[in-house]
This record gives structure tokens, sequence and C-alpha cells, in this order.
């Protein structure tokens, strides 16, 4: 069977993982990534820092970090707590400045969180924009007169209903309606922005548009503006209508998480990391000197990977980093303890959008300054294994909008913290 | 004089022949181009393109292919020294003796001042030729007897041709050696050539011709050396000029000399006569019969040969195609080297359906080009057209130069045409609600009694989240503007039928059969759902419960 | 309003007796604090019983579910599956209640048949391999929404009123009779006010609540019973235990799926009922006794239903209460109501039976000579209740083949012209539409992504078509999701975790439904 040695490895493809992989290609590091499609697919495209705090008030924030800085202070647990505001903000940086080398240009509210349309017609607060979408946060911003445009056939985004529901206070948002250019009953996103991506409707799409602005400031579209070229897309779209024309997000799974993934994947075996993508761990085992030996593949086919250390960023019960039965959650790669309530009964409300959240999104891995995963009793499990993103306890990415930060930060604060 | 007219005659035959035979090629109708010209038509554009061919650098193409693979036969060479052997011995064996034996009246007679068929070289040549052609022979018989492919589908006309030669060689071997033994041929020479009426000087004759040349007279005359001497002195003047020492007919002598018990018997009924008229009338039956069996591609090889060394390029023309495709059926000579080096051979012994192999496709294809098949025979032909995969190895190898893979695209063009297309085709004759009612009214084959492995198993689709990933990586998804009137269903849908026990309503979704299995769809579904191994179970049951619903009458 | 007789309550008693009485030509109005089968008639097996389970405990109301059983059958066969049932015993259960238990079929004139042990996996590959006793019954599946949506379309046809989301607030009682009633529509707040010659009291769980409101009183428990539904449909038949009656003892399907139940959990009001996660694993665990797949399959939904029981005054297991329906008359009691009529208990199975005897009472308070039809007259397929049976819209979708009907929701193939159907005859009734009654009425949500996806497309597609307007959709994804959530969250482990946490990542991940508007 094949092997490969490796420094790091790095388990998992969403965000954390990639996270990871990225900071420690960059610092030379030899790295080994393995990860099948989980979460990043379902990724918007909005990177959160964090939003909301405390999550029982619904407090949004318009600076994250001095939100970081009282979740730290009220919540001494969540990994927030293990960086500080700095280590944050530098992983931050040097994440989107790679995500701009990628052709995937990000951008922020001058560092501070940002207020997006969401396509239920509600607003969302993040902190990292792409581009392609930024304008919007300015209209909304100023109310700016604008165009929203749907296409037919595009199930999940109806113009009508951001509209309608932002009405009282947007009520300058104007929607249209227009056939996507060569696309007869439905439209799947991906293959609109596919078709934009080689030129094939650009024009057409720039020329049913453009009667419908009028007197509108700017133009707001559903996310399909290409997979790879949507810089250019978009400059090719402004150009045509004289207006800044600004992406929404669409319904999940969405191109905005594909080109994340694309980004990230097609990059960082350019920068040295040996990816194995749509690949999962089958088998993972720590040897005696604290190393560890992996078989990576599939049920077919498998290859032996031997790792001086491991960052877990496997996620939680979708992306398959934890997984639970009727009795409670286990790790599922070294079946690792994970902080948990103590019964299922405890694990959701029975209100669905309870302000509190669920207990169950707060279970996980709990880990050490070093992000080193612990027993109940605080001691480091296996040396030279970390643990980032989603996957650790005492968070609630969903509610408190930190997803992306978390995934982000957390990975950068492991690797850093490798001696 | 009848035997001349016989052979003349013969000739006509074979002309005729073969001018019937090169019309087919312009009347086939071969292939989707065939709609679009006559044969008229069809002749003008050959004839008017053959002086620009021919007058063209490109003449030197087709001489190097002629020099190579006619004369030299390179391409059998390059597959089996065996058969190059074999080929080599039949084919310049048999077309020497034709030049050096059967026509040396015209030929030979003109060029050499002294030729006697008797002399030397020519009797030893005649040998020799001969002996060549039937080591051919039996290397043949044994490799049609012995090489898996051919000793299923020996056709009449493989046999008849080796049957045919080996008659012919055999019997001029058998004339070779009655005449050597007879005495009555012995009297009529002496009468024609010497005119002597001395009988001594003829018996010194015989001695030594008996001796000699191993004649049987019915009573032996005298050996000794007395009589020898006067003999040898006699054949010397009269005789040596045209007849060279037997021992140089190295078959026909112990054959001779093996006869020699019978050959009062054979003298007496004049055996040596009648094999000479079965000898001639043979061959004047091998030459009528030229241009009817496997004998043509004497002619229609190196022709094939000489228009595919010109490359692809040649006869692209829509009224082209077809003449290259009718000249390419009559180039074959069954002799499966295709058969051998198919990639779907193993497929033709699981199914057992002998046209997958091209060998046996080939002449089905012809008999389709002449309209001469059943409906049965169609449908096994449609199904061996599309196991073929297309790899293109038999083109490649086809010591005849036949573009196979040209052949094979235009007889399955016709034959979906016409109304035999594959699964993929029958299944497009009617809409996915159509089929569903015919699941409704029952006429579909019955749900085979074996769970199937993917779709019978609830499993398969318990970890379905709905995400939509498998549609949205398809690439057959994205090559369409309108998946529901291209496809009627995305992957995720037929999935989702899946699971509401409604595979009546996938069977006949053109998902199913669109599918090019790239597998995108299960390597990036995020749960792990076997998508492609779905939807291929699903076309493969499909393919055997529509069946019975496809009418098979024309 | 002016009416000959208000029913108050719209589940499987309230729609059959609207029926009954529209079609004895007695004018109606149905007022129903929710929707349509808001109560036990939305939350039950959906069995149509042959009445071998009641045999030890109470042969004359087994005896009852065969004869109504074999009726309905021939007057509602498309809401009804004729699947067969079996009764089947695994090592450990009681052995001489197997003994008896032919013997005691017998004597209630229920049909029962011995299955060879052999036949029996035969037929149902997924029983369990410890099988001691096996035995074929006539059980049915039937799908209670169709039945009361045909019920109550009938009754509109021929005159009947439904008043949805309109509650009883208060009676006026004077002379020992009702003379008007106050109700208020739940949604906008209006009050109204109806007269009515008779009031019939159909409120299932809620009829103490209700009558107490007209001072009369009824002495009820409250029984909780708590389902599960499979993602893929298990057997082909009934499949119930052959032991005492208890918990986890049946195994329904139901189109596409498979409903495991139940339990029997006595609870305080019939208002703000939840199945628990203990009463989860307890289905579960003795379900997969009998069927061991039942320990491993995909759960997509679990839910509740309370059993409204008329108390005789005795405490104890529930299910000892007569399963016998109520039917009280008012004007016989010791404070008399004249014109009040109690109909409670009962099975989903006798509904009909419960319909005629109280429609029969309600004739003879109004001096109405007409009988009873619904024995002969056979229930019309009405076209507005169709799309809730399963399988039927992607049947429908492909034989239309109209490339512009998009699906709407893509687990149980539901599109966009079915919602446009179900849209358009809420309107026609009167009714607002919303995706709860949407849901109700079709697939929708109903699939493993329990309404992930198609959600947010069915509340795009209605906003499109203005049926929509403000913040509406928000309010709508909100309680719409918050109604599957019920659903779901017992039975969170495994796949069904991961798809939840999709959902929320989704909805207050991206879409933040949980935070108020700024």
């Amino acid at each position: 069977m094949k092997q490969i040695d490796t420094e790091i490895m790095v388990i998992g493809s969403g965000m954390a993982g990639m996270a990871a992989a990225l900071f420690s290609a960059q610092r030379g590091i030899e790295t080994v990534q393995v990860g099948i499609t989980g979460e990043i697919n379902f990724a918007s495209g909005l990177l959160d820092l964090l939003g909301v705090h405390p999550v029982s008030d619904g407090t949004r924030w318009q600076d994250p970090w001095a939100a970081i800085g009282q979740l730290v202070s009220d919540e001494p647990r969540h990994p927030y707590g293990r960086l500080s505001v700095d280590q944050v903000r530098t992983a931050m940086d040097q994440c989107l400045a790679f995500l701009e080398t990628a052709g995937l240009p990000y951008q922020t509210n001058g560092h501070q969180n940002a207020k997006i349309v969401t396509p239920a017609g509600t607003v969302k607060t993040t902190f990292g924009v792409p581009r392609s979408m930024f304008a919007g946060v300015t209209v909304l911003a100023e109310k700016t007169p604008t165009l929203l445009v749907d296409f037919e056939g595009l199930r999940g985004f109806s113009a009508r209903q951001i509209a309608q529901t932002l009405g009282p206070v947007w009520p300058t948002l104007k929607v249209a309606r227009i056939a996507f250019p060569g696309a007869g009953g439905e439209l799947l996103a991906e293959h609109a922005a596919r078709a934009l991506d080689v030129q094939i409707h650009r024009s057409s799409l720039a020329d049913a548009i453009q009667p419908l602005v009028g007197s509108c400031r700017a133009v707001g579209l559903p996310a399909v503006l290409g997979i790879y070229r949507t810089a250019e897309i978009l400059a090719d779209l402004e150009s045509r209508l004289g207006v800044p024309v600004f992406e929404v997000p669409t319904m999940l799974p969405a191109v905005t998480g594909l080109r994340l993934r694309e980004a990230f994947e097609q990059q960082l075996p350019r920068l040295g990391v040996r990816a194995f993508y749509q690949q999962k761990v089958m088998e993972a085992e720590v040897l005696s000197d604290g190393s560890f030996r992996f078989l990576v593949g599939n049920e077919d086919a498998q290859i032996c990977v031997r790792a001086q250390r491991t960052i877990m960023a496997s996620g939680r019960f979708f992306g398959k980093g934890l997984r639970a039965d009727r009795i409670g959650i286990r790790e599922t790669i070294f079946n690792l303890p994970v902080h948990q309530p103590a019964e299922r009964t405890l694990w959701h409300n029975k209100d669905l959008l309870h302000p509190d959240g669920h207990p169950i999104n707060r279970a996980g891995l709990s880990v050490d300054s070093r992000f080193r995963p612990t027993d109940a009793g605080g001691k480091v499990i296996h040396d030279n294994l970390y643990a980032a993103g989603s996957i650790l306890a005492h968070q609630d990415w969903m509610r408190q909008k930190c997803g992306s930060g978390l995934a982000i930060a957390t990975a950068y604060g492991a690797l850093s913290q490798m001696k | 004089m009848f035997l001349t007219y016989c052979a003349y005659l013969s000739l006509a035959v074979c002309v005729a022949g073969i001018l019937w035979r090169a019309r087919r090629w312009f009347f086939s109708a071969i292939g989707p181009e065939a709609r679009l010209s006559t044969p008229g038509q069809r002749m003008v554009v050959m004839f008017t393109a053959l002086p620009g061919i021919l007058f063209s650098r490109k003449i030197w193409t087709i001489f190097k292919a002629l020099m190579l693979d006619v004369l030299l036969q390179r391409q059998i060479f390059r597959q089996s020294v065996v058969r190059w052997i074999m080929h080599m011995g039949i084919c310049y064996g048999v077309l020497s003796l034709i030049l050096v034996h059967a026509l040396d009246d015209l030929i030979l007679a003109d060029l050499v001042t002294d030729y006697a068929a008797t002399r030397n070289p020519y009797l030893f040549l005649r040998n020799l030729l001969g002996s060549a052609v039937l080591v051919g022979l039996a290397i043949a018989v044994v490799r049609r007897h012995h090489v898996a492919v051919l000793k299923r589908f020996n056709t009449v006309w493989d046999r008849a041709i080796l049957v045919i030669l080996a008659i012919i060689i055999f019997s001029g071997i058998g004339l070779e050696a009655t005449r050597m033994i007879s005495a009555s041929l012995f009297e009529e020479m002496v009468a024609d050539y010497w005119g002597s009426d001395d009988t001594e000087e003829i018996t010194a004759l015989k001695s030594f011709w008996a001796q000699q040349f191993h004649v049987v007279f019915a009573t032996p005359p005298p050996l000794d050396a007395s009589h020898l001497d006067t003999g040898r002195q006699l054949h010397a003047d009269y005789c040596a000029g045209c007849h060279s020492s037997v021992r140089a007919a190295f078959v026909a002598l112990p054959l001779a000399k093996a006869i020699t018990p019978m050959a009062a018997i054979f003298d007496r009924m004049r055996i040596d006569t009648w094999l000479w008229y079965f000898h001639y009338l043979a061959s004047c039956l091998a030459l009528a019969v030229l241009p009817f069996g496997k004998l043509f591609h004497l002619f229609s090889v190196p022709l094939s040969l000489a228009v595919s060394s010109l490359g692809p390029a040649v006869g692209q023309r829509p009224e082209s195609r077809p003449i290259r495709r009718a000249m390419g059926l009559d180039a074959c000579t069954h002799c499966g080297v295709c058969s051998r080096h198919c990639s779907v051979t193993p497929i033709a012994t699981v199914i057992s359906n002998a046209t997958i192999l091209p060998s046996e496709k080939i002449a089905e294809v012809g008999r389709l080009a002449r309209d001469q098949l059943t409906i049965q025979r169609r449908w096994r032909l449609s199904q061996g057209s599309r196991t073929c995969t297309a790899c293109g190895r038999c083109s490649d190898l086809c010591p005849s130069g036949i573009d196979l893979q040209d052949l094979w695209s235009a007889s399955t063009a016709d034959l979906n045409r016409s109304g035999y297309p594959g699964p993929h085709g029958w299944i497009r004759n009617q809409s996915v609600e159509q089929w569903a009612d015919h699941a409704r009214e029952e006429i579909l084959a019955p749900a085979s009694t074996d769970r199937p492995r993917f779709t019978g198993n609830p499993n398969t689709f318990w970890a379905c989240v709905q995400c939509t990933t498998c549609t949205s990586v398809c690439p057959v998804v994205a090559a369409s503007d309108d998946p529901r009137r291209d496809l009627d269903m995305t992957p995720q849908q037929v999935m989702n039928l899946m699971r509401l026990e409604l595979k009546d309503l996938a069977l006949g979704c053109r998902m199913v059969w669109d599918c090019v299995t790239c597998y995108k769809c299960q390597e990036h579904c995020p749960q792990g759902v076997p998508v492609a191994d779905v939807l291929y179970e699903l076309r493969n049951e499909a393919c055997r419960r529509l069946d019975p619903a496809v009418p098979k009458k024309d | 309003m002016h009416t000959q007789v208000l029913i108050i309550g719209g589940g499987a008693t309230g729609t059959g007796l609207a029926r009954d009485l529209a079609l004895r030509g007695v004018e109606c109005i149905l007022a129903e604090k929710q929707d349509i089968n808001a109560g036990a008639s939305g939350g039950n097996h959906g069995l149509l019983h042959s009445g071998a389970r009641y045999v030890a405990t109470d042969p004359a109301s087994a005896c009852e579910c065969k004869l109504e059983g074999r009726l309905l059958k021939k007057m509602a066969p498309h809401c009804i599956e004729t699947t067969g049932g079996l009764f089947v015993a695994v090592a450990g259960d009681d052995e001489n209640y197997i003994a008896d238990f032919p013997g005691m079929c017998t004597q209630a004139h229920i049909d029962v048949q011995p299955v060879d042990l052999h036949t029996a996996p035969e037929m149902e590959p997924a029983l369990s391999e410890k099988l001691i006793a096996a035995y074929a019954v006539e059980d049915a599946t039937i799908d209670p929404f169709k039945l009361s949506l045909d019920n109550i379309a009938h009754a509109q046809m021929l005159g009947a009123r439904l008043l949805r989301h309109t509650r009883v607030t208060g009676f006026q009682v004077n002379d020992h009779a009702i003379q008007k009633v106050r109700l208020r529509n739940q949604v906008d707040g209006k009050e109204l006010i109806i007269e009515a010659k008779v009031v019939v009291n159909a409120s299932g769980a809620w009829a103490a609540e209700v009558a107490a409101l007209a001072g009369a009183e009824i002495q009820m428990v409250y029984s909780k019973g708590s389902l599960l539904v499979t993602q893929e449909r298990i057997s082909r038949q009934v499949i119930n235990r052959l032991r005492p009656a208890t918990n986890g003892d049946i195994l329904v399907p139901g189109g596409t799926v498979s409903i495991l139940g139940t339990t029997s959990e006595r609870t305080a009001s019939p208002d703000a009922i939840y199945p628990e996660i203990h009463e989860v694993d307890h289905i579960i665990e003795q379900g997969a006794a009998m069927l061991p797949i039942l320990a491993r399959t995909r759960y997509i939904r679990a839910y509740c239903g309370v059993r409204p029981l008329i108390s005789q005054g005795e405490v104890g297991d529930d299910r000892s209460v007569s399963r016998g329906f109520a039917l009280i008359d008012h004007s016989e009691d010791a404070h008399p109501i004249r014109n009040l009529i109690t109909i409670s208990g009962g099975k989903l199975t006798t509904f009909r039976l419960m319909a005629e005897k109280t429609a029969d009472r309600v004739c003879r308070h109004l001096g109405v000579a007409a009988s009873c039809r619904t024995r002969t007259e056979p229930l019309p397929n009405t076209v507005e209740a169709r799309w809730t049976e399963p399988g039927l819209a992607p049947n429908m979708w492909i034989r239309k083949n109209d490339p512009q009907d998009k699906l709407l929701c893509e687990c149980e193939m539901v599109p966009q012209s079915v919602v446009d159907a179900i849209v358009s005859s809420l309107r026609k009734r009167g009714s607002r539409p919303n995706m709860r009654a949407i849901g109700l009425r079709s697939r929708i949500g109903k699939g493993p992504c329990q309404g992930t996806f198609c959600s947010l497309r069915v509340a795009s597609y209605l906003y499109d078509r203005a049926v929509f307007s403000d913040d509406e959709g928000v309010q709508e994804l909100c309680a719409f999701l918050r109604e599957r959530w019920r659903g779901q969250r017992p039975l969170l482990w495994d796949m069904p975790l991961a798809q939840a946490e999709l959902m929320e990542a989704m909805h207050c991940g991206l879409f933040g439904l949980e935070l108020e508007a700024e």
C-alpha cells in the first residue's frame, strides 16, 4: 500500500480544514489534507466573525471585535477565549488575503460587521462579504433606489419576497423578473453560473436588465455570476449597465459555497498541500511515539498516511465529525470524549426558534489553551492532536453568527500553538 | 475446342461477375449519406475523382501500399508469421501457377524461345509452387480448426475456397503423376513427335523411359545396358529437347511411383485424360466463381488497401462514402483477425450473439445492405452493433484495409433509422408518461424476484438530505438548457422516486439513459448515496422490463 | 349568523356529522378553532381496525370496529388501502394470551386466520426471526386527512359552511337553551355570533372545555399517544403485537411510509402536547422486538394526539376506560340544556357510526324525519382532498409533463400546480391560504427534509403569486418550521440530526429567523 509521510495531517475540508491547510502551507510545513464534501458546499459565501451576543437576547453587534471581547468575558470557555483579538484579526486578514489571490476577493465594512439581505427577506449581520455582494451592503445601509432582479425558474428566490419583507425599511427597492438567457423551464443556479463563466450569455443578460433599470442607482441579482470569473462578469455587467451591481445570496446549496470550495481546492495544492478531496479517513491510530497513522481513501482503495501532528477539523453532525445515536454523541475518528448534555432529552428545545438556542449545539470537543482536545478532567488526550472549527464545544455558531471566524481563527490558533 | 470454349465462358462469367459486384458498390446504400445521392451520381463522383488521384503524387502512396501490403503482405506478417507463410504460399503459389502454368501458352511461350512444360525449371517450378500452395492450405486447415474465433464461425466459403484450391492442386499433381506413368501417352507422343516405326528403337526408347521416366508398360521392356544406351541416344536426339529429368518433379514423382501398381488400370481407363479434363474444368470453375465468393478478395483487397492507403481524407464526400463501404464489405476475407482482438469478445460468449464479433457482424451488415435480414436477425444485429465500444482496434488491424469503424457507425445509423435501435433508442420513442402508463397497464415484464442491490434496499436512500448536490454536479444536466424537457428528471428527483417506491415512473425517464456514468454525483454526495450505481441499476432493469412493450413488427 | 345546527370541532366526527346532516337536508355550520383534524383525528395511527385488538378487553367495541370497517371500505375506498394485517408474537410474549386469542376472536365475531411461521416472513420479510405465532386479520389503513377533507367538501357541496380558525368563546344560555354562540376568528380577532337551533359539541378532547362554557359538566380523561413515521414503508400489511394491548404494539403502513406506535400517557390537558423522547425510545424498543429493522431505520417524524376518554369515574390504566363513544344529550343533565349535544370518545374507525347516532338525535330535536344516508351513499372523492395521497403528486406531475410546472417540494415531489390548486380551493371556501394549511392538504414538508428546502421554495412561490405580502413570509416560515420541528425533535439522532443541523444552519445561521427584525 502506498504510504505518505507528513508533518501535519488536516482532517476536514470545510472552512476550518481549508484554513488550517492554508496556514500550514503558508508556513512551509508539509501538509496532507483529507475531507469529503460537507458543510462548505452549503456556505453562503459570507464569512461571519461574531454577529449576535448574547444569543438569548438576540443582540446584534456592529463592532465584532468589541463583541468578541464581551463574549469572551461572559463565556470564557468559548473557543474565541483561547485567542487574543489580534490573533483573530491576523487570521481573518490572512485568510481574506489568500482568497483575494485565489480570485475570490472579499471586502469588509471597514473591519466592522456589515448587514446584508438574505433570500428570505431578512437582514443578516456578517463580517467578510464577497466583493460581488458588497454593493448590496452599501445600498441597504443607504436605502439607495435599487432594482432587484430575479429569474424565472429559479426556485427559492423571489425578489418580491425580499422587497415586500423589507418594505417598511427600504421603500425604494424595486423588483423585476426576467428570463435567464438561454434557459427554459427550471433554472439551476450552478448551471447559470457556469454559462456566464464562459461568456455565453453575458451580453444578453445585460441587455435584458438594461431597460428595467430606470432611475434605480444599483442592480441586485441572485448570486449566479460565474464560479471562477465572478469579478470579470461583475465588471462587465457594471460597465454595460452603468450602475453598481451586486449579488444576493441564494438558497443553499449555493454557487457561493462552490466558489469558496473551488478557490481552496485549486490553490491549496499549488501551495504544496497534498490534498485528498472526496476521500475519508477510514482508520486512525495513535502510535506509541505520539505520531499518527491513517488509512485514507474510500471502500475500494486506501493509502497510508503517517503524520507527526493532526488537526481535526472534521465538522459536526452534517460534516460527520460527530455522530449521535439515541444514547449519546461520539466523535467519529478517534472516539474522543465529547462534552455533551447529560441525556438526549436535554439536547434540543421544544421550540425550534427558542431564543437560547439548543444545548446540543454547544456540545463538542473541549480543548486546552493550545486547542488540544481534553477529557472531562481537563487532561490533554493526545499531545500532538489538535482540533479546530465547529467541532469545538462551548459555541453555538449558528446562533452567534460566528461560524467562519471560529473556523479560521481556531485553525490559526491551533497552528500557532504547535511547537 | 470444348475446353477452350469452357475457358472463354468461364472468363466471361468471371468478368461479368466482377462487373456485377463492382456495380453493387454504387448501388449499395449504407449509411445516412446514401440517401443523398443516386448510384449514377456516385459513379460520376468516383470517376471524376480518379484522374485526380492517379495523376498526382497520391499514386506513389498507392504504389507503396500495393508493394508493401499486397505484394509483401506486411500487415499479415506483423500479425502472425505463420499466417503470412500460409497466405504467401497460397497466394503466390496460385498466382504463379496461373502465370507460369495455366497461361503458359499465352505468356511463357512468347517470352521463352524453347518453352516446354515438361522442361525444367518449369517442371520443378510447378511442383514447387504446387507444394507451396499445399503447405499453405494445410496451415489454413489447421488454423481454421484451432483458432477459437475461426473454429466457431467457419462459413461455407471458408471451406469451399480451400476445397476448390485443393482440388485444383491435387488434380494437377495427379495429372502429372498419371501422365508420367501413362504408356498410352508415350505411344501418342512417339507417334506425334518421332514418327519412327522401328520397333527395336522404340523398345530401346521404352527401356530408357521406363527406367528414367517411370513409364509403366504393359509388357516391361528389357532393361539391359545395350537397350538403355540405345534408348538414351534416341532420347537425346528426339526427346530431350522438351523433356527434362522427372527427378525435378519432387511431388509428382513419388506419387507416380506410388500409383505404379495401378498403372495398367489407369492406362486402360486413360485416367490421365480424365484428370486433364477435370483439372482444366476445375480451374475454369474457379475462374467462373471467382467474383461470387471469397476468391473475389483477389481484386477487392488490393483495391481496398489502395484506397485506405490514401488516408481518411479520401472518400469523405457524401457520394463516395457508400462506395467505400460497399467495397469494404467485399474486401472481407473472414480472416478473423478483427474478432481475435475485439475488446468485447468475451461478451459474445456470455450473450451468445455472434454479431458482436466484427468478423460476423460485417457479413450481417452486408446482408442488411441487401435487405436480406429477417426481423429477428435485425434485432440481433442491433444488439451486436451497440455492444461495440467503437474502440477502433478492428479497423486498425484489418489486413484488408477496411474502414470497419465507419461501417459500424453507418450500419448502426441505418438500423436506428429503420426501427432497430438499442434500448436508449426505443426508450426515446415513447415519453416517460407513456412508459408509466405501460407500467400501469402491466405490459412490462414483471420486476425480478431478486431484490436489486441498490434500488431494492431502503438503506440506499436513508441518508439523502435533499441537498441537490448530485444534480448540480451532473454534466448531463449542465449540458441541457432545460433539464425537464431534455431529461424528464434530475438525478435527485430519480432518487426521490426510488424512495417513494415509484420506480415504474423512473424506468422510462431519459436521465437514466443519458447518464454518462461519470460518477460525479456519487463522489460528491455528502451523504454517500450511490446515485450513479442506482441509475445504472435502473437502466439495466428498464432494459429488461421495457423490452416487451417495444413493438417488434415492421 | 343563523343556522339549524352549529357543529363545534372539525375532526373526523365533526366533518362526518356535517356530511350526514347535509345529506339529510339539514343546514349546518362547522366551526373549528384551528384547521381540519387538529385534534386526535390528525394524530392517530390511520388504522382501520379489524377489531382483533379489543377482543380481550372490549368485545362489543371489537365487533363494532369490524362492521364499520367493512362499511367504510365500501363507502370510501379511495381513502383506504386494504392492506390486511397480521398479529404476531415473538419469543417471550404471553403464551396464554396467544392460546386464547383465536377463541376470543371467534366469540367477538372477528375473522382471524392462523398463518404458518414459514409463510409469515415471506409475506413480510422485515419480521423478526423469533416469531412464535402469527394470525391474519382484516386490518386496513385509512388516510384520516383525506377522509375528513372529503367529508367536509361533500358537506360544503350540499350547502354546509366551514369556519376555520374560529373558536367558541362563550354561550348565551337562557331558559335552559343556548340562544347565541359567541365565536372569535383566531387570525383577525373578529367576533362572530351564531344562532343555531341545535349545538353539537364535537370538539373531541376539548369537549369538556366547550361544555363548561355552557355550564355543562363532563368528566374527561386525556390520554396522549405518540407515534413515529419512518422514511420508507417497512411492511405491506399492518403488523400488530399479539399480546395484551400495551405500548409500541402496532406498525401501520401509510402509503410510502410506516407509522409505529403507540403510547398511552395521562396528560392534564389536551393542549400543548408533545411527543416525548422517552416515549419515542420506548416505542422503538417495543417495535424492534417484532421488526428488528425498526431499531436502525430513519424516522422522519414523531407526532401525538390526545384520546378523549369520557371517564366513567374510574382511575387507572386508560386503556381500561371504554373506547366506546359517549353521546351525551345535555337535555337529560341535572342542569339541563335543551339544545346541546356532546359527542366524544370513540375511535377513528367508528366515526361514521358516531356521526349517525348524533345526527339521529339532532334530527329528533329538530323534528326532521330524514334518515341517515351515510350507510349507502358513497363518499365522493373530491379534488380538493386528493393531494394528501402519497405518490399522487409525482404521478400527476410526470403524466402532465408540463416543463413550466416546477417541483416545490422535492422529497415528496409536489409541484407548483398542486399549491395553486390548494390555494384556490381554500380561497373558494373563504379561507386564507397559509403554509400550514397547504402543508396539511398535501405532502409538502412531510418527507425526509421536513421543510428544510421546500419551506423557502413554497414561501417564495406564494410571494410570486401575490398570496403573501409584507413580512408574512417570515412569520409563515417560522410557523411552518416550528410545526415541523415538533415532530422532529424527539427523534434527532443519526441522520435526522444531520438534516436538522443543515436546516438550522440555513434558517437560523443564514436567514436568522430566530431574531426579531431590526
